[in-house]
């Protein structure tokens, strides 16, 4: 049973350029205990995915078309109180700035303890203070802040971007969400911070049995922690498959193009490849395949007509190289 | 020619923590300072490429600035071509150096056309109008961008990557002698990021630029640097050729930096514990010693100094024998 | 639809603007931009519009009124200032005094009269040119003053910063109305002491606008770089600082008119400005209190055409702050 299941998914922006279809059909799914990494540039669509899941869209946003089903329930026709039911609880989302993610005249205590209390109400437990305490201090524990009492006691401009990030996943594991979407939670970290904040959402995946789906640009980030990598390219799933898979062999243009561009080598011994072009415009878009402007294999059929996805051993792809 | 284009000796860069104006001045109360940069040496070869690798808050951009000579040092001196840079002959000195700054969206002034952007530089150098545009044409041409169709457009109206594009005309169109970049394409999709690489190599094999490159991306600095420079809490603990340093780090932050780095090659990741320390009050010794694995009595009392062999320096006390006296 | 829906759609957009597309390499795109923008947005915003098309005919009509007037008193033929009215303004006409609105004589007793007999409506046109002056020269000067002020304090910083501040409090701190009543008895209850009470109160809130501007655009990377250019400060300032403080200025001055004719309206009110016979909106409408409920338009009407003016201004302030704040998050 996959915990999040999306099918031809279509989101739409109204602005005041015309509608900018953000998603353009997209289907792909997050099984159990699993984590797939979200990957694409600025205008891809991968944040407005995110946010779709838990319904956290903005008011000129609207689901144009398709579905999407979280641990059974539809998202997209639910209501909004019981969409408020299911955020945090079945789908729990970290964003990228941790400086703004945090209530700043609140202690730390205080929020974890509220997000107790939320779960309680929302699972129809009772909340008793001293257990939910100690829950709380154990799930600090987990994220490996030492002295949790110490820390408990801040308020959040008194902690490093680090430990907000890790407060809040800190959050998460109270909140026992079946996905954990994290949209960058590590852009504004830095190298080493990173390198520990996702080296916890990799083991508490373990321990916790907890899907994650994260959403970056960064595709090495994606290839270090996820089992399964999905390459968005204006608003469409252009490739999606095991991590090892797409980053050893890519299939999909534009997937290939991105891997090639990672600086690598040493002391500028050959040119860097780039991707030519620019990224498309989203409100009026490329005819046919979203990609063809910037594909070095591009063919007459590409401009013509959108590509169908090509299911082809455990992998998914867009493009007529393959069908 | 041997001398170094630019030389940084023992270095020192203090911020006020805090407020101090009148009424605390009248109070009495004993400033705090952020220690940003100390004691820091630094020498750029005429030529060559310089990677400063850190993280944030670790001083790679005060030092990037001090050298641009848009921040006064606290302590320490600064020569440039050999001579001593002083307030007196700061504006002389600044014409021969030029900055390209990390938010593209920030460093163009979105009232100002393309052209008047790049044009700016030249406007202190007493040229002709006709000198001056086709000084901007030719930099526009060099970085990429035709200048009939981008010399009346506005920031706004560009992508990120034509932006810092610009801000590279910008600081070429002067021909000065040194560029400081600071974290040039951190703000830029992968892509793009390729396409501006690209192009400072060309233009510094093209014009023989001397560049400090200020990263906190490894993979870059790899890339692009002949030397690197690992910069951790306002010290310098690892410099050395590119190669040395990249494949063979030997400071423990270095080790610790190189495995933090996610990449394509291999999976997992091992990054040190702990966390960057405060710079109002560093820790004693050596700054990094909280958070080594391999620390020792000594490291906790005594600062290690940058020592060099070979081309490579490292300030680690499991490379030092013996202590140098600092001539304070 | 729902109502939610019709209330969104009668509103015009409130949502996000998306993004600037990005212009292709090698391309013409025909853009919008700068305040043809900002003009396309507010027609395409039909509240806005209506609103808009208030504030330009209550300015054009100012403009107009004012220089006659002014021509008139300087020409000393007075008459010219109710040339243009339905009736004289100030001429006592006991015979008509408090008509109801009627249609009667269209336009003259379209608002009623007062006690004197005066036409409202005629009274309300007269006094509008001292409203709209009050308005844009009280903001303006203070964006002046503040810009000078502020821009200094922001990009110096230091002492000067300090001092400059300080004054700036010092004015702040100063109660508006008590001032206004302090400076009407020392000058005498005329118009100009009005107008500088206000120009001096004014100005303190731009002055610190202007210098938050200043604090984060001089680290921005386009002021290094000019300064490495080798600008000196003045320069600098002008070229880089002021340009682009202005921005947001701009929609913040947009509802100060609106403000402004609020106080000015409450100085009238209380009897400070300009004196009778002379009409003035405020005070139109405490004049009339003593005969409110019975001859109700005397009172009520010049109370709302101050709110329509203010609430217009207001409203186009709003949208600029929107479009404005919209832009800046690029």
């Amino acid at each position: 049973m996959s915990v999040l299941e999306v099918r031809d998914l279509v989101v739409e922006y109204s602005t005041v350029y015309g509608v900018l279809r953000a998603i353009n059909r997209l289907s792909f799914e997050v099984g159990e205990a699993e984590s797939v990494g979200v990957v694409g540039e600025s205008g891809s669509g991968k944040s407005t995915l995110g946010l779709s899941v838990v319904r956290l869209l903005p008011p000129n946003a609207r689901y144009a078309g398709g579905s999407i089903i979280l641990d059974g329930q539809e998202v997209t026709r639910m209501s909004n109180s019981e969409a408020r039911r299911i955020r945090g609880t079945t789908a729990f989302m970290i964003f990228q700035d941790p400086l703004n993610s945090l209530n700043p005249v609140k202690k730390v205590s205080t929020q974890l303890l509220e997000a107790v209390e939320m779960r309680c109400k929302k699972l129809g437990e009772t909340y008793d203070v001293e257990k939910a305490t100690r829950e709380v201090v154990e799930k600090i524990r987990d994220v490996r802040i030492p002295d949790p009492e110490l820390i408990m006691e801040r308020y959040p401009h008194q902690l490093s971007g680090g430990q907000i990030q890790r407060v809040i996943i800190a959050m998460a594991l109270l909140m026992r969400p079946k996905l954990l979407i994290a949209d960058e939670p590590t852009s504004a970290l830095d190298v080493t911070i990173q390198a520990q904040v996702l080296k916890l959402m990799n083991d508490l995946k373990k321990e916790y049995g907890m899907s994650i789906m994260l959403i970056t640009h960064d595709i090495s980030v994606a290839y270090n922690i996820s089992d399964r990598i999905m390459v968005m390219y204006a608003g469409e799933l252009v490739e999606l498959g095991s991590a090892d898979g797409v980053i050893r062999s890519p299939m999909h243009p534009y997937a290939k193009a991105l891997i090639a561009s990672i600086p690598r080598g040493v002391m500028r011994d050959a040119p860097l490849e780039p991707i030519r072009g620019s990224p498309p415009n989203m409100i009026h878009p490329p005819s046919g395949c979203r990609f063809h402007p910037r594909c070095p294999f591009v063919m007459d059929v590409c401009r013509r007509e959108e590509p169908r996805e090509v299911h082809q051993d455990g992998r998914v792809v867009r493009c007529y190289l393959y069908g | 020619m041997d001398e170094p284009i630019v030389r940084a000796i023992k270095l020192r860069k203090y911020f006020l923590a805090t407020k101090h104006g009148i009424l605390e001045t009248l109070f009495r109360r004993k400033p705090l300072y952020v220690h940003a940069v100390d004691d820091v040496d630094l020498e750029i070869r005429r030529g060559e490429i310089l990677a400063l690798v850190g993280e944030s808050g670790s001083g790679k951009t005060t030092i990037g600035r001090i050298l641009a000579t848009l921040e006064k040092p606290t302590g320490g001196e600064l020569y440039f071509e050999g001579e001593r840079v002083t307030p007196s002959n700061v504006k002389q000195v600044r014409k021969r150096i030029q900055m390209v700054f990390q938010n593209p969206m920030e460093s163009l002034d979105p009232r100002m056309s393309v052209r008047q952007v790049v044009e700016e530089p030249l406007r202190a150098l007493g040229l002709s109008g006709d000198e001056r545009r086709r000084r901007v044409e030719d930099a526009l041409t060099a970085v990429g961008l035709e200048p009939s169709i981008f010399n009346y457009r506005r920031p706004r109206d560009l992508s990120g990557g034509q932006r810092q594009r610009v801000a590279v005309a910008r600081a070429i169109v002067s021909n000065p002698k040194f560029i400081v970049l600071d974290e040039p394409t951190s703000a830029l999709d992968a892509s793009v990021q390729a396409q501006v690489l690209n192009l400072l190599v060309e233009l510094h094999r093209a014009y023989g630029f001397t560049y400090l490159f200020i990263t906190h991306n490894i993979s870059v600095a790899r890339y692009i640097a002949d030397r690197v420079a690992v910069i951790y809490a306002g010290k310098i603990v690892e410099s050395g050729d590119v190669r040395s340093v990249m494949s063979e780090p030997r400071h423990p932050y270095s080790q610790a930096l190189l495995k933090s780095v996610p990449t394509v090659e291999r999976r997992g990741l091992e990054p040190p514990t702990g966390e960057v320390p405060s710079l109002i009050a560093p820790p004693s010794g050596c700054r990094f010693h909280p958070r080594c694995p391999y620390v020792m009595d000594v490291c906790r009392r005594e600062e290690p100094a940058l020592l060099g062999a070979d081309g490579v320096s490292v300030a680690c006390w499991l490379y030092g024998a013996k202590r140098v006296e600092s001539d304070a | 639809m729902g109502f939610k829906e019709i209330v969104k759609r009668f509103l015009g957009y409130r949502g996000t603007i998306a993004t600037a597309t990005v212009v292709k390499e090698g391309e013409e795109e025909r853009r919008l931009s700068g305040y043809r923008f900002y003009l396309d947005y507010l027609i395409k915003d039909r509240v806005a519009a209506v609103a808009l098309a208030i504030i330009t005919l209550f300015t054009a009509w100012s403009i107009v009124e004012g220089i006659l007037q002014y021509v008139g008193f300087a020409t000393r033929h007075r008459a010219l200032g109710w040339a243009l009215l339905p009736s004289n303004p100030i001429a006592l006409n006991f015979a008509e005094s408090l008509k109801p609105p009627s249609l009667s004589h269209f336009p003259v007793y379209i608002f009623g009269t007062n006690f004197s007999g005066e036409s409202i409506l005629s009274r309300l046109l007269y006094a509008a040119p001292k409203d709209a002056l009050a308005a844009y020269l009280v903001v303006f000067s203070g964006i002046i003053i503040g810009m000078l002020v502020g821009t200094f304090a922001g990009y110096f910083g230091g002492w000067a910063d300090e001092v400059l501040m300080r004054v700036t409090d010092a004015f702040l701190a100063l109660p508006g109305l008590v001032l206004a009543i302090a400076l009407s008895v020392l000058l005498g209850s005329g118009y100009n002491s009005v107008l500088i009470s206000l120009t001096l109160i004014w100005w303190p809130t731009y002055a610190r606008f202007f210098r938050a501007q200043a604090l984060s655009l001089k680290s921005r990377g386009f002021v290094e770089a000019s300064k490495l250019s080798g600008q000196n400060s003045i320069m600098i300032i002008l070229r880089h600082i002021f340009p682009n403080s202005v921005d947001p200025v701009i929609a913040y001055a947009a509802l100060d008119f609106g403000n402004v004719i609020l106080t000015y309206s409450t100085l009238a009110f209380l009897g400070i400005g300009i004196q009778p016979p002379y009409p003035e909106w405020g005070s139109m409408s405490s004049n009339g209190l003593p005969y409110f409920p019975q001859n109700w338009w005397w009172s009520i009407i010049p109370g709302l055409v101050i709110m329509t003016v203010v609430v217009c201004f207001t409203l186009i302030g709003d949208r600029m702050q929107d479009l404005i704040g919209g832009r800046l998050t690029y």
